[in-house]
């Protein structure tokens, strides 16, 4: 099939329906064709109505006039509604932003932005794609589900959501809610490698969630069993190819939902689920009440509004519940306590994640009445730091969630309350830098203390192992500091001669010494990275002038490496897809690079 | 929603967008190690530095005294903000005055915002 046939004109469109229609009735050339017994389509005969019918049509004979009647008419409605499919299908297309995909394709005629290491020699021709491999992979994907929208389209009513499962399942507020319906084992199992990245350190953390088709199946069935029941679901999953098995889209919750899984080629940049997303999007919102849920821009989709929505979670501790609404994308959360509302910088006060865990007597019944004196801040500090001594985790968790809710309450009357406000968000200040201090022998108990009371995730200190620990003191406790120590930690891209020049000259990946060299500073990158993120968290709750500056000068220094590495992300994108050394040093620069991006690299709230 | 979120809402909002507007613009170029926004900034500030008292216009505007520059050098400044005002925001981590400004406003709203 010709794409641009199909774009060419109108008057092809019954020739394109046809074949459509024709490989609907025949065999389904491109389903794969191995089943899985556990999701294989969970279709019964109203679903697959259309064959049933078509054997009916043929076999039986005796049919009255009235059933032959409905048959026909069933069949004419199908034809319509493929029809429609592929109507939209050709309008969807001119809606993709050819400029970027063209961007995307002119790169190899781009200048080098990180050294010849790009070069085109480097990057295998078959990898590029274009707007024609769009295009056919799109209709390949709506042809797989045509039948299961024709079900959608005759079955569902009421709110559609048509959700973004991979983006979903990144989430980290979706894996709370994940989490409240597995054990914390079971948590761990699917999340781990997600959290941790792979052993060897090529992918980086939070950049793949490395599960199976079926287990994202799993996982997504049961926020949509939990929390979506009210609403019809379309939600899209994607997943490489397995060779021993096959997934088909599964309908869940009484076929009220369904989960459409799309199966892509490990050398397939193109993302196809998104564009299969955007779609559906795009065809039922013509039909009926609609709403894409996802955290991604899509920007190469040319649509005009805010259309793009997302869930706003609603931590209630009056309830002790979690509720889930639609609101506008990249909205943040609320907390609720007392009846009052607050937006919830979520990023900065993950403590929301003990909401489940609070022991009640833990706090003696200490409600941040306005009366309070200093007695009263002089003997919780005396306990936190007994509690500190004692390693006592949980008690200094309780602790600090429950002062982050008596300032909720007291803000409900800013004005008469300020004083009292000032004193507890001085005493959370004193508390996480006595923490910091008190552990700072103990890197392993301080990273997992900081990561139960801030964002600061564990990873941070489990990847800074490998510096020793005066190093480290110095690092984030010796303020006059100006990071000469970590002069070392300089990185060259380019490949750099003797003179010290740089030389956009072809770097020969059979020279090992040139290998050792490129691989050590990429290594280089990553640690400054890697000391960026702790001294960004500890200072911001240190709060002190001259480490501000240290950080500063830090990000100055990462940013030049990283905008390089930015420009050219595709390229690096594409070399990382083979599986020799040389591109697995890619492989760990994209995953590197998607990490920082998590940690909220060049993401600014403006 | 409630006087007080409103008002805060406000001070947050104007201390955020002063800061885009005006101090920024003032950063100590000392502490900053980005070249290109050590470059602009050195380069606004010389030009700002550059109007004199002499140079300035004295306009009438609804009763008050309104300054206005040299209409030459502050097209100029506004053509350097307007070009480099998105790259300095996504880098903004290298300047640390916003640094300054974002640990004030996290402090200021007691580590949560109000729902606006």
């Amino acid at each position: 099939m010709n794409i641009d046939d199909i774009n060419s004109s109108d008057s092809n469109s019954s020739l394109n329906l046809s074949e459509f229609e024709e490989q609907h009735n025949t065999t389904n050339n491109y389903k794969p064709t191995i089943s899985n017994e556990n999701y294989s389509i969970n279709k019964d005969d109203s679903i697959n109505k259309d064959d049933a019918i078509n054997k009916e049509y043929n076999e039986n004979d005796e049919l009255v006039d009235n059933d032959k009647q409905n048959i026909r008419e069933e069949l004419l409605k199908q034809k319509t509604y493929y029809k429609m499919l592929l109507s939209d299908y050709k309008k969807f297309l001119k809606k993709i932003n050819y400029q970027s995909v063209n961007a995307e394709l002119s790169y190899d005629k781009t200048e080098m932005s990180i050294g010849s290491a790009l070069s085109k020699k480097n990057i295998d021709k078959s990898k590029n794609y274009n707007m024609k491999d769009t295009g056919e992979n799109l209709y390949k994907n709506i042809f797989n589900i045509k039948k299961d929208l024709y079900f959608i389209f005759e079955n569902f009513n009421g709110k559609i959501l048509v959700l973004d499962g991979e983006n979903i399942l990144k989430s980290y507020k979706y894996q709370q809610l994940i989490k409240l319906h597995l054990t914390q084992t079971q948590y761990e199992n699917y999340f781990n490698y997600w959290f941790y990245g792979s052993n060897n350190g090529l992918i980086q953390p939070m950049t793949s969630l490395n599960l199976s088709i079926n287990d994202k199946l799993y996982l997504i069935e049961l926020i949509v069993k939990n929390h979506l029941d009210l609403f019809n679901c379309i939600v899209i999953l994607s997943g490489k190819i397995c060779t021993d098995s096959n997934i088909n889209s599964l309908f869940i919750n009484q076929k009220k939902s369904i989960v459409i899984p799309v199966i892509y080629d490990k050398d397939d940049i193109r993302e196809q689920d998104d564009h299969l997303l955007l779609y559906i999007y795009y065809h039922f919102t013509k039909i009926f009440d609609c709403e894409i849920i996802s955290g991604d821009k899509f920007k190469w989709f040319n649509h005009s509004g805010d259309y793009l929505k997302n869930f706003r979670l609603e931590y209630n501790f009056d309830e002790n519940k979690i509720n889930v609404e639609i609101t506008n994308a990249y909205t943040n959360d609320v907390i609720i306590y007392n009846n009052h509302k607050y937006q919830l910088g979520y990023y900065y006060f993950p403590f929301i994640k003990n909401i489940f865990q609070m022991s009640e007597k833990s706090f003696m019944n200490f409600t941040g009445d306005s009366t309070v004196d200093d007695l009263i801040f002089e003997q919780l500090q005396t306990l936190i730091l007994e509690f500190i001594n004692e390693k006592d985790y949980d008690s200094i968790v309780n602790f600090t969630t429950n002062i982050f809710l008596i300032l909720i309450n007291l803000n409900a009357d800013y004005e008469n309350n300020i004083l009292l406000i000032k004193k507890y968000s001085d005493f959370i200040t004193f508390l996480i830098s006595k923490i910091i201090h008190s552990y700072k022998t103990n890197f392993d108990e301080l990273g997992f203390i900081l990561n139960r009371l801030t964002s600061m995730s564990k990873k941070v200190f489990d990847k800074i192992e490998k510096y020793d620990i005066p190093t480290l003191h110095k690092i984030i406790f010796d303020f006059d500091d100006d990071l000469s120590n970590l002069s070392s930690l300089t990185v060259d891209l380019f490949y750099t001669n003797d003179d010290g020049v740089n030389k956009n000259v072809n770097i020969d990946i059979n020279k090992s010494e040139q290998m050792i060299k490129f691989k050590q500073n990429i290594d280089n990158y990553v640690s400054m990275t890697e000391l960026y993120l702790l001294l960004k968290s500890t200072s911001f709750l240190l709060n002190n002038n001259k480490s501000i500056i240290k950080i500063a000068k830090l990000f100055s220094h990462i940013m030049k490496i990283y905008d390089k590495i930015d420009s050219s992300i595709h390229k690096i994108r594409k070399i990382s897809n083979s599986s020799t050394d040389f591109n697995k040093i890619f492989l760990s620069v994209l995953s590197h690079h998607i990490f920082m991006k998590k940690n909220g690299f060049c993401k600014k709230d403006y | 929603m409630s006087d007080y979120k409103i008002s805060n809402k406000i001070t947050i909002e104007h201390k955020i967008q002063e800061f885009w507007e005006k101090d920024m613009w003032k950063s100590n170029i000392k502490h900053i190690h980005n070249d290109r926004i050590k470059d602009v900034l050195c380069q606004i500030q010389k030009l700002t530095s550059s109007i004199k008292p002499n140079k300035k216009f004295y306009l009438m505007t609804d009763g008050d005294f309104k300054i206005k520059t040299d209409p030459k050098i502050e097209s100029q400044i506004e053509k350097l903000k307007r070009e480099n005002i998105n790259y300095i925001k996504t880098h903004a981590d290298s300047i640390p005055e916003y640094h300054n400004l974002i640990i004030e406003y996290k402090k200021k709203s007691l580590f949560l915002s109000p729902n606006l």
